[in-house]
């Protein structure tokens, strides 16, 4: 069977299912990706894969040519294909550097990133290797490639070309987003075609000879009956047997690597937003925060989700409930322009400026955030680190922003109204619930006689906002109410205290810590609400509580309904309440980083420098990827020098033997060469004691004989051998040496180019001994065999 | 091993042996039982079962729809395959092939006779035919008790081989070939397809110097044709002592007897010996060329009733009838045994050779030719012909070896009686 270039009849219709299929796959990622370019190049790919096995059997070379020709593929055209903005479309240093980069940490970065990621970047170069890859192994399995599958089970045959496709579809999932993206695809298509392959390939030697056609008409239409109704049934079989929530994928396993606890909390600095003591340069409450254009007044503007509670600080927490079971994990995923949201709503369009009172790592949001587009000078650094974390709502820029930088932003704003009759939700961080222990008795006796945990929670914000008062500890006589949220000043200096005092700082804590008391899942929300000019400053800072409600949705508390703005200066303050204050005021017992303090922010980013410098925002995989390439590259290293300087040694040595001086020692060098590789080979043949024509018996090799009396007549014969009688006895010899070649397995060979037998007797007798010589009379000595 | 085991009571020990016993003779009765169940899925329906189970262990264990979909699907159309594997399947199937030795190119008719031997109606069924590599699909009709259906076919020959007819098999299978319960009737016949040949002059025109096969040039002391009287020697045998020319010797005064002497009558026996290691080939064509001048030398032998032996690799005819070794042409593939080996494992077997043929290819050289006619007698007429498309066809004699170069099939008539005239 003679192949062509292009294949033909049932291997072309092979080749098209096999492309058909692994394309359906491929389509799986079409929500991990923006545009189309992932599919052309994944496409690309799977073809030149496949062109590489037939190209390998059409020239008749050994298939492991096609995996060398594809590797070339991959290198050559990735950085064409995949690497046009970072490294280039030639080949270069550069570009391979980039590839190879993108092959080993890519995978780390696109499951990081929130999809979709940017569509036409050097992720590409993930479904570019895909593709060849499935490409080679399909072409390998159907044997276009010309393999010979008579030996495996008929079975097998049929089902083993399917393994590529099935393979991708796995690899996809894997790496895809957390629910399916095309059941019509990747489910009923992937399924009718594959078992339609299946059938035409078990039929393939069958040829329908029958005079009745209606026999042959029916037998396809049943059997198109089959498959629709395999497809129409499998449809609601398959959705009562898996659950899309628990669908397990690479991406919600995938530790994120950013550290927020270090950016530290917020909510501790909140005093620099009110007002304060006059001339106060951290004071903000006067300085424009932003601009924002475009966004309704009384959007709420977030800064930050804190959702978690350690006794000291609200901060914001990189996997707050992973423990619980159904909980999206919570992290803070890179994210490219266009981000998978799914949340329904009112959709806003929003300019953010930074004004000259934000220098913080936080990104101020609103909503559900769909779209995110930096407009500044500093964009591309700012596109490239920007994180959002879906679950709090929260986008965060390690690196840091700095006044002047401005972006845009969609974003949907689901409804957050509450409602008395909500149930809450079911993600109540234990830890959290924990840390409000403390409040377990102020809960109960605020709550009154209210039962159901919604009654509950209202009941107390409704009791704050009656009895509380507001002050933000800046008059003289209000020094006393300072600042901080930790468990004493929440506690025995709050809401133990007869008069309630503090402001949106300690409400907001107290209150969310309070609705995890009485069972409300809740967090605080450090913000602010759009004034009408669109100019937000330190005054419209608030902070609110969010609380979860039966769906999974968060709602809002707004500060309002658990916060008055009564002053406490009409009532002096109590004797107890003096007695108290007039001690000095306990600092809090760790003092709490500010995120908006300048010099801090500083060593922060200088910090996070470095970190990003180390692997690519990456803390451990890198690592972990360099340990485990030195353990397996360190053998493989060795064993590939040794292997160099053993091959190295005898082609060394041959070639010293074929260009000896005189061309009679060329020939005996020629026999010598013989001798070795049979040696190599196994055979046991003596070397120091025999003659050449007892060595040829040895050998075992048709030609053997006829060289040693041929080497015997030059080196012997009346007249000195020419330089054209050495070079032809060289090709003679080097015949005879592929004929044994030939006769040996494919391990014997390379043990064979291995082996050290030969230079076991070698030393003591080189150089060797052209003429006969008393010296040279053999004892008989028989190297051991093998 | 078993010393150092502790020695088990006697009691427990047969215990156990009659449990393992039972044990076996359980797994038996599954196997009875799970064997024809097992044996209606096919391939295709293998590899849906594994789908099915891939799928949806996939689909539950890591909550993924698609796999799961897949799986469903997958095992829904087994499910559905089910109903169509009731039924009988008992059908009487004759198949006539005519003629069952061909020359390739020809046709061979064929003729499948399907009969219902049972007493009730057979619901239609399909019935398949391997034919070569392909199997021929057939969609029978219901059939009545006791009714007839015939199916009738050719079956073209291209080149030369084995064509294996059979058995027939007739399936109740689901449209897409899943599972299928099958009764398989006959076994398999085979269809010889000799490779075209061409017609050559006698062979004993100057081929044979023995002709007509009877004698030989070797004088034997015990046979039949008579050559010539020759004195006396002690140790003769007496039977051979020609009384009469002795008489009329002793009458001219001379005491001696004159004993008969004959020529050996040998049988001429043409012995092919053909390579078949494909890297003696220039190309699996000229393969091919070689087997098709054997077969057209053969052709020519039993038309001049020489008797021809073939061997080529590990197939061997050595009765020197001329259709078994045609059969053997059919047969013939390629192999590792070589030509030198070959020939003396035909030197062996067929002892009585008188003209020897050796075939090789652009990789065989003349000293193999040599070593392989080492193996016969020295009184052996040797041929060697080496296809060599590359080179015009021409012939050489060295020593008591000639050889044939020939280009292709057709220059064979006229290498042979150039090379012989």
């Amino acid at each position: 069977m003679s192949a062509t270039v292009v294949p033909r009849g049932r291997e072309a219709v092979d080749a098209a299912f096999l492309v058909v299929l692994s394309v359906l796959a491929l389509l799986g990622l079409e929500p991990t990706f923006t545009g189309h370019q992932y599919l052309l190049v994944g496409v690309v790919g799977l073809l030149l894969g496949l062109a590489c096995v037939r190209l390998a059997h059409w020239r008749r070379w050994p298939r492991v040519s096609a995996l060398l020709l594809a590797l070339a593929v991959f290198v050559v055209l990735g950085p064409v294909l995949c690497l046009r903005e970072d490294g280039g479309p030639l080949p270069t240093g550069g570009a391979l550097h980039g590839l190879l980069d993108a092959v080993l940490l890519g995978w780390k970065e696109l499951l990081t990133t929130l999809p979709p990621v940017d569509g036409s970047g050097h992720l590409l170069v993930l479904p570019w290797l895909v593709g060849i890859a499935v490409g080679l192994l399909g072409g390998l399995l159907l044997g276009i490639g010309g393999g010979g599958a008579d030996r495996i089970p008929e079975a097998a045959r049929l089902g083993l070309p399917l393994l590529p496709p099935v393979l991708l579809l796995a690899a996809v999932i894997l790496l895809g987003v957390r629910h399916p993206a095309s059941l019509l695809l990747q489910g009923i298509a992937f399924a009718v075609i594959a078992l339609v392959w299946i059938t035409l390939r078990g039929l393939e030697r069958t040829s329908v000879r029958s005079s009745r056609r209606v026999g042959t008409l029916r037998r396809t239409a049943f059997g198109v009956a089959t498959l629709a109704v395999a497809a129409v049934v499998a449809v609601p079989a398959s959705a009562a047997l898996t659950d899309d929530t628990h669908r397990d994928v690479l991406r919600q396993r995938v530790v994120p690597p950013v550290d927020v606890a270090q950016f530290g909390s917020p909510l501790s600095a909140f005093r620099r937003y009110t007002q304060g003591r006059a001339g106060d340069p951290l004071n903000l409450h006067d300085t424009t925060l932003m601009v924002v254009k475009g966004a309704p007044t009384g959007t709420r503007i977030r800064f930050a989700t804190l959702d978690r509670y350690d006794g000291t600080v609200w901060a914001a927490s990189e996997e707050p409930a992973r423990a619980l079971p159904g909980v999206h994990a919570n992290a803070f995923l890179h994210v490219s322009d266009v981000i998978d949201n799914p949340v329904r709503g009112r959709t806003v369009h929003a300019r953010v400026t930074l004004g000259k009172g934000w220098s913080s790592v936080w990104l101020p949001t609103v909503g559900a955030l769909q779209r995110l587009d930096f407009t500044g000078a500093d964009r591309r650094r700012l596109a490239g680190d920007v994180r959002y974390d879906l679950e709090t709502s929260t986008g965060l820029v390690p690196s840091g922003l700095e006044p002047g930088d401005s972006y845009d932003l969609t974003a949907v704003e689901p409804s957050d109204l509450l409602t008395r009759d909500e149930t809450p939700g079911p993600d109540l961080d234990p830890s959290v619930q924990t840390a409000s222990e403390f409040l377990q008795d102020v809960a109960n006796s605020m709550s009154g006689d209210a039962t159901d945990p919604m009654d509950r929670m209202l009941t107390i914000a409704a009791y704050l906002k009656a009895h509380g008062r507001y002050s933000d500890g800046v008059k003289a006589d209000q020094r006393i109410y300072h600042a901080g949220h930790y468990q004493k000043r929440l506690g025995q200096d709050f809401l133990e205290q007869d008069l309630i005092v503090g402001n949106d700082e300690q409400y907001a804590a107290a209150m969310a810590l309070l609705a995890n008391q009485v069972g409300v899942p809740a967090r605080v929300v450090l913000g602010a609400e759009l004034p009408a000019t669109g100019v937000v400053t330190g005054a419209d800072v608030h902070a609110w509580v969010e609380v979860q409600v039966a769906d999974g949705s968060w709602r809002t508390l707004p500060t309002d309904s658990f916060m008055s703005h009564r002053s406490p200066a009409e009532l002096p303050p109590q004797r107890t309440e003096n007695s108290r204050g007039s001690e000095a005021p306990p600092p809090a017992p760790v003092p709490p980083p500010s995120t908006l303090g300048g010099q801090a922010d500083q060593g922060l980013k200088g910090k996070k420098d470095v970190d990003t410098d180390e692997g690519g925002g990456g803390l451990h995989v890198p690592r972990w990827v360099l340990i485990a390439v030195a353990i397996v590259a360190l053998p493989v290293v060795l064993v590939l020098l040794f292997a160099a300087l053993v091959l190295g040694a005898k082609a060394w040595r041959r070639a010293r033997r074929r260009a000896a001086e005189r061309p009679s020692a060329r020939i005996v060098g020629a026999w010598r060469e013989l001798v070795d590789h049979a040696r190599d080979l196994g055979r046991a043949v003596a070397v120091d004691g025999p003659t050449r024509r007892e060595q040829a018996v040895q050998l075992d090799h048709d030609e053997a004989a006829g060289l040693a009396r041929v080497a015997d007549s030059h080196v012997f014969g009346p007249l000195p051998p020419g330089e054209d009688a050495a070079a032809s006895y060289w090709t003679a010899v080097d015949g005879a040496r592929r004929d044994l070649s030939a006769g040996a397995t494919r391990w014997q060979r390379v043990r064979a180019a291995l082996s050290l037998v030969t230079f076991w007797r070698r030393w003591r007798h080189e150089p060797e001994p052209v003429l006969p010589t008393p010296r040279n009379i053999p004892e008989q000595e028989l190297v051991p065999p093998g | 091993m078993a010393r150092s085991r502790p020695a088990l009571p006697p009691m427990v020990g047969r215990g156990l042996g009659r449990a393992s016993a039972a044990a076996r003779s359980f797994g038996r009765s599954w196997g009875r039982v799970l064997a024809p169940v097992l044996a209606t899925v096919r391939p295709a329906g293998w590899v849906a079962l594994v789908v099915a189970v891939a799928g949806l262990v996939a689909g539950l264990l890591l909550s993924w729809r698609e796999p799961a979909l897949v799986g469903a699907a997958a095992a829904v159309i087994l499910l559905l395959a089910l109903p169509w594997l009731l039924g009988r399947t008992r059908v009487q199937v004759e198949l006539l092939l005519d003629p069952q030795r061909v020359v390739a190119g020809n046709s061979v008719a064929a003729s499948l006779r399907v009969a219902n031997p049972t007493s009730g109606r057979l619901r239609a069924v399909l019935l398949d035919l391997p034919v070569g590599q392909a199997i021929h699909r057939y969609d029978l009709p219901g059939l009545a008790a006791g009714a007839r259906h015939e199916e009738t076919f050719t079956i073209r020959t291209e080149r030369r081989g084995v064509i294996p007819v059979g058995p027939a098999t007739a399936r109740r299978a689901d449209p897409l070939g899943l599972l299928s319960r099958d009764a398989t009737w006959g076994g398999v016949t085979e269809v010889l397809v000799r490779p075209a040949m061409v017609p050559l002059e006698s062979l004993g025109a100057g081929l044979l110097r023995d002709l007509e096969g009877v004698t030989s040039d070797a004088v034997s002391e015990s046979d039949l044709a008579f050559h010539a009287l020759r004195e006396y020697v002690p140790g003769d045998d007496l039977r051979h002592v020609h009384w009469r020319s002795s008489a009329k010797l002793a009458g001219a005064g001379m005491q001696q007897l004159l004993v008969r002497q004959y020529l050996d009558t040998r049988r001429s026996h043409a012995t092919f010996v053909v390579e078949d290691r494909p890297d003696a080939w220039g190309s699996p064509d000229d393969f091919e060329t070689a087997l098709a001048a054997v077969a057209s030398l053969v052709g020519r032998a039993m038309l001049d009733e020489i008797a021809a032996s073939l061997v080529v690799g590990e197939r061997a005819s050595n009765t020197g009838a001329a259709q078994s070794a045609l059969d053997t042409v059919c047969r013939a593939v390629p192999g590792r045994t070589g030509l030198v080996t070959a020939a003396a494992a035909a030197a062996a077997a067929v002892p009585e050779t008188s003209l020897l043929f050796l075939l090789g290819g652009t990789g065989t050289d003349f000293a193999t030719f040599q070593r392989a006619a080492v193996s016969f007698a020295p009184d052996v007429r040797r041929l060697a012909i080496r296809v060599d498309p590359g080179q015009p066809s021409r012939a050489a004699e060295v020593g008591d070896l000639t050889v044939l170069h020939l280009a292709e099939l057709g220059d064979l008539p006229g290498v042979l009686r150039w090379s012989l005239g």
